[in-house]
């Protein structure tokens, strides 16, 4: 099956219409005319009937008694005249070949004579009757005759308009082509929106869309493509580190530097992995991914959610010694996924027991916070400067306090607990922790 | 030869700390800029090698302010910033040599030395007083000919001495040029590993200024 073509629906609809039209116009033309030559032909019957009639005109006739008139026969009013006695002989004929009932009623009438239906006028005078024939359907000829004149310049016309269309039809596509030409070099490298000028109104709101369309890929490409490009940059480091501990290893000599090379080989790795975890839920928590567009938003427990997560976390704790604790208030629910929630409070728990160090002290409580459901991780670390605060939030930034610690973070963790937070237009803020020390995350929640 | 280390990711410090003392260096490492300021300060170094994202202080502040002081210590810079802008903006600044990470462990080394030489206005890595050649690739000395075995320490010694040959080394300065921080120096060390080193080359290789120090005569 062909594509619907807009070409091929105007052609077929407009010259369907014009050959209906002219049909139509045909028609009329045709009872109009039988109309018109019908008045004409009765009337011309009677004044020729009338005529006939007329004793000192028709004194002649008489004396020629059915002459044979041939050369009237031929005639393509196939008129037939003839005068009979009021006995009802004949005579005169004009074609004598041609035989009338005879009717000796005056006026107007019709018969039916070897399957040829007449026109009948009588005239009744006392010494003859005179009637003129005509048979109708030289009366229907003549109107066909002069509808089907008709038809020859309406087929022009057809023709005429059909080929101005098929013009008007190519110039008004190649204004599509222009268009299409010009979306045939749109790339992922080039969206810039197409030329608004000279694009015809009728696929203007289409052209309008496909440059909305384009804005919104770019952004996202854009987004991409900074994401692949600050993931690079930050894969350096850990790929260095890598590609140096191992050729450390390679040139350690006896066994104790070699298992200490190796040691260090494998915390690299370690480092390299989370990296790659933390970069992994950042582009799947990121507002732009749309990821999770196809899940429509769930009620989620805050209170299941921070037991989930500390329950998870607490074999971790238990083996620094580092005293783990939940508090959560009940009833907390807020709309959203649960999967990236759980990731949220994960790597903020994670964070916190990375930086609080051993027999620190790390908090996880879930209230209301001026009426809003709220998430708070609070732990005794070395906590981050009010001057660093602001910074901490963004991708890749790792604190002073972050870097002098022994762990190796990826600076990731808080910037995918934002951009989890923002896709849940939650605020997150960070205070000082527990005893003037430390640091603490708090993701408030809209009120609902 | 002494080197810093100024590098703020742990990982990469420690590897590349261990590496340079692998290959016969001594390197001292520090975390952040205004650390790194202040060690280059002690004037021990012949190399730093600088990253540029660092805490406190940058690396670019660091060396724009180093050679805003005239100090012309030699400076390799490593850093994560690829663009040819952010390189011409390093050399601009004073760097004597940019390398990438990730860089290899050996590129590195070579870089260090090719600057030691720069500096000692030399083509060749060997270095070659009289009938003595010290080769610091290979980690090789030879004497009239003859392979002389040295122990790390003493080859150091003799590195340093033959870097400048003629000129009178104090024995500070040979101390700090071959210990890094955190090694045990005892009081005569230096001492007796001269005393090694002359035994193996011979008495009048190295030779003692009384009072000031130690060259190797020219």
């Amino acid at each position: 099956m062909n594509p619907p073509s807009i070409n091929r629906q105007l052609m077929i609809w407009t010259l369907g219409s014009l050959a209906i039209g002219a049909l139509v116009v045909g028609a009329a033309g045709y009872f109009l005319t039988l109309h018109e030559v019908n008045e004409v032909l009765d009337d011309s019957l009677t004044q020729t009937g009338l005529l006939l009639a007329d004793p000192d005109l028709a004194a002649p006739l008489a004396s020629h008694p059915a002459a044979p008139r041939a050369n009237v026969a031929d005639t393509e009013s196939k008129l037939v005249a003839m005068a009979r006695s009021p006995d009802g002989r004949l005579l005169f004929s004009s074609q004598p070949e041609v035989s009338l009932r005879f009717e000796a009623t005056a006026g107007s009438s019709t018969q039916w004579q070897n399957g040829t239906q007449w026109n009948v006028f009588t005239v009744l005078q006392p010494d003859r009757i005179v009637q003129v024939a005509q048979p109708v359907n030289v009366r229907r000829e003549v109107a066909a005759e002069s509808a089907s004149q008709l038809l020859l310049p309406l087929a022009l016309l057809v023709l005429l308009i059909s080929g101005l269309l098929v013009i008007a039809l190519r110039r008004g596509m190649r204004m599509l082509g222009v268009v299409n030409g010009a979306l045939g070099q749109r790339n992922v490298n080039s969206l810039e929106p197409l030329n608004l000028r000279g694009v015809p109104v009728e696929v203007l709101p289409l052209v309008v869309t496909l440059n909305l369309l384009f804005q919104r890929l770019q952004a996202a490409f854009d987004a991409q493509r900074s994401f692949v490009a600050n993931a690079a940059h930050e894969l350096r480091s850990p790929v260095t580190a890598l590609q140096l501990q191992v050729q450390v290893l390679e040139r350690s000599s006896d066994s104790a530097e070699k298992a200490e090379a190796m040691a260090e080989l494998s915390s690299g790795i370690a480092r390299t992995r989370r990296l790659i975890e933390q970069l992994l839920r950042l582009s799947s928590a990121a507002p732009d991914s749309g990821v999770d567009s196809q899940a429509g938003p769930e009620q989620v427990s805050l209170e299941s959610l921070v037991q989930e997560v500390v329950v998870r976390q607490s074999v971790d704790a238990e083996r620094r010694s580092i005293d783990l604790g939940a508090k959560m208030d009940a009833g907390l629910v807020v709309s959203g996924s649960a999967a990236q929630l759980q990731i949220l409070l994960n790597n903020l728990v994670e964070n916190a027991l990375r930086y609080v160090g051993d027999n620190g002290v790390v908090d996880v409580i879930a209230e209301r916070i001026e009426g809003a459901p709220a998430l708070r991780v609070i732990d005794d670390g070395p906590g981050v400067s009010v001057a660093d605060r602001p910074r901490v939030l963004e991708r890749f930034y790792r604190s002073p306090e972050a870097i002098a610690s022994v762990e190796t973070g990826s600076g990731l963790g808080l910037a995918i607990v934002k951009a989890i937070a923002d896709r849940h237009h939650a605020l997150v803020s960070l205070h000082t922790g527990r005893d003037e020390k430390g640091l603490e995350v708090r993701v408030v929640f809209p009120a609902s | 030869m002494r080197l810093l280390l100024v590098e703020d990711d742990l990982m990469i410090g420690r590897a590349v700390r261990r590496g340079l003392l692998q290959a016969g260096f001594v390197a001292d490492w520090v975390t952040d800029g205004r650390l790194g300021q202040a060690a280059i300060a002690n004037e021990v170094y012949d190399c730093v090698i600088l990253d540029i994202g660092l805490p406190r202080l940058d690396g670019l502040s660091l060396l724009h302010e180093l050679r805003a002081a005239q100090n012309r210590i030699p400076v390799l810079i490593t850093s994560a910033r690829d663009a040819v802008r952010d390189r011409v903006e390093g050399l601009n600044a004073g760097a004597d040599d940019y390398l990438l990470k990730p860089f290899d462990l050996d590129e590195l080394i070579a870089r260090v030395r090719a600057l030691m030489r720069r500096q000692s206005a030399s083509t060749s890595n060997l270095l070659t007083v009289g009938g003595l050649t010290l080769d610091p690739l290979s980690r090789l000395v030879t004497h009239e000919g003859q392979e002389v075995s040295l122990t790390a320490k003493e080859f150091s010694i003799l590195e340093v001495l033959l870097r400048r040959p003629g000129t009178v080394i104090s024995r500070e300065k040979l101390e700090e040029s071959v210990y890094g921080w955190g090694e045990e120096v005892g009081s005569n060390a230096l001492e007796v590993h001269l005393h090694n080193l002359r035994r193996k080359l011979g008495g009048d290789v190295i030779r003692n200024v009384r009072g000031v120090g130690y060259k190797v005569a020219e």
